[in-house]
């Protein structure tokens, strides 16, 4: 029997995912003999766009994308992905929600250009240019870019077999979900590929998982306002942790760091909007309605790595 | 044979006029970049440039986030 042919596009991303690939480290050599590694761009392989779209339709076995998609050429290339691949998997929050990266869709693409370009401190651009998707140079030599557009998850843009959340996944949930695609024992099309626990589940913290019951929270606390205790929950301290409306395939790693949760895994099952619930399960824990006025940024905070999945979606521009 | 080598021997065989070749995209680095490489009619390289073909906009949208929140945030510019 060959072996399953794998294609990797990192869109809109950081090249995060890719690394916590890598991080599996001797699980990755098991992985990689047993596929046939097609397309990598562009981090690992050296194939280019032309290549990947002169493959036959359905020959690669299964896809991954990585980052959101928000230029033309992401939306080109993930089109693509679909159509040569039999199975297409949103990898990691970016192209599962949008990830950190779709926080631009609370600006217009002029605003966010002119912060970048034009009204930094730092910026030195007296005839404020901007990138142009066609330029001419010295007459003769004309060069292109892809145009801007507002950040999407992938499956705004093509039909998504599964998801994989974490910004980047955990590399042993990675490790596990190679293990599942490459036995064949894959969950219903269209899921999360998830062990189906919260963060707060598998935490340490955890007043419940000690026989304790979980405390109302008092206050709202940030981080930069003192270290938490040293097994305490962070949330009954007042440090909002979104520990119990996200995956916790990571096995709870920022907790047990002193580090609130921030949602990075993506949506427990059952749940289509991330920040409404993490809104609805963090007003249910806070002792009073006063509390509420503190929270810091709440936009950045509840919708951190899921604004262009979520009903805001880009509908909201401060 | 080097890259201008094997420049030389693809436009040998083309056409006349001002030849492009785009490196799209550049491999085995996080960032998506493209290189364009225009010919003369020689098909000696008159000129080239690279691109970064990404914009991401941290700029703007960090402005009113907890300062103790952007060291874990902006770490997403590049994974790698």
């Amino acid at each position: 029997m060959s072996k399953p042919k794998l294609a990797y596009y990192l869109a809109g991303g950081c090249g995060g995912c890719d690394i916590a690939v890598v991080d599996l480290s001797e699980t990755l050599v098991d992985v990689a003999l047993q596929l046939d590694i097609v397309f990598w761009a562009p981090t690992v392989a050296d194939a280019k766009y032309k290549d990947l779209e002169a493959m036959p339709d359905g020959s690669i076995d299964v896809g991954l994308v990585s980052g959101n998609v928000r230029n033309s050429e992401h939306e080109h290339i993930v089109k693509v992905m679909r159509q040569k691949c039999k199975v297409l998997i949103a990898f990691g929050i970016c192209a599962s929600c949008g990830g950190i990266k779709g926080l631009v869709n609370l600006h217009t693409t002029e605003q966010l250009l002119d912060k970048a370009y034009i009204n930094t401190f730092s910026t030195d651009n007296p005839e404020k240019i901007l990138p142009q998707t066609t330029v001419v140079v010295d007459g003769k030599y004309e060069l292109t870019l892809p145009s801007l557009m507002d950040a999407r998850p992938l499956d705004q843009v093509v039909k998504v077999d599964y998801y994989v959340g974490g910004c980047p996944p955990y590399h042993e949930h990675i490790g596990k979900a190679f293990m599942a695609l490459l036995s064949g024992q894959l969950p219903p099309s269209g899921s999360w590929i998830t062990m189906g626990k919260a963060v707060c589940e598998v935490c340490n913290r955890n007043p419940v998982l000690q026989g304790k019951s979980k405390k109302f929270a008092t206050t709202v606390k940030r981080t930069i306002d003192g270290p938490p205790s040293e097994d305490g929950c962070l949330l009954e301290e007042g440090y909002l942790c979104l520990g119990p409306v996200t995956q916790g395939d990571c096995g709870s790693k920022c907790p047990s760091a002193n580090v609130p949760c921030r949602g990075c895994g993506g949506p427990i099952p059952g749940v289509k909007d991330f920040g409404l619930r993490a809104i609805s399960a963090i007003a249910s824990m806070l002792d009073n309605e006063e509390l509420v006025d503190q929270i810091p940024d709440p936009v950045h905070l509840f919708y951190r790595y899921t604004l262009p999945s979520s009903f805001l979606g880009k509908k909201i521009k401060r | 044979m080097g890259l201008i080598d094997i420049i030389k021997k693809i436009t040998q065989k083309g056409g006349k006029g001002m030849k492009k070749i785009e490196i799209n995209p550049m491999t085995r680095l996080e960032g998506h970049g493209k290189i364009t490489i225009f010919l003369d009619e020689q098909g000696n390289v008159e000129n080239a440039f690279l691109q970064v073909v990404e914009f991401m906009g941290y700029e703007k949208f960090l402005i009113g986030m907890p300062i103790e929140e952007v060291p874990r945030t902006v770490q997403t510019i590049c994974g790698v």
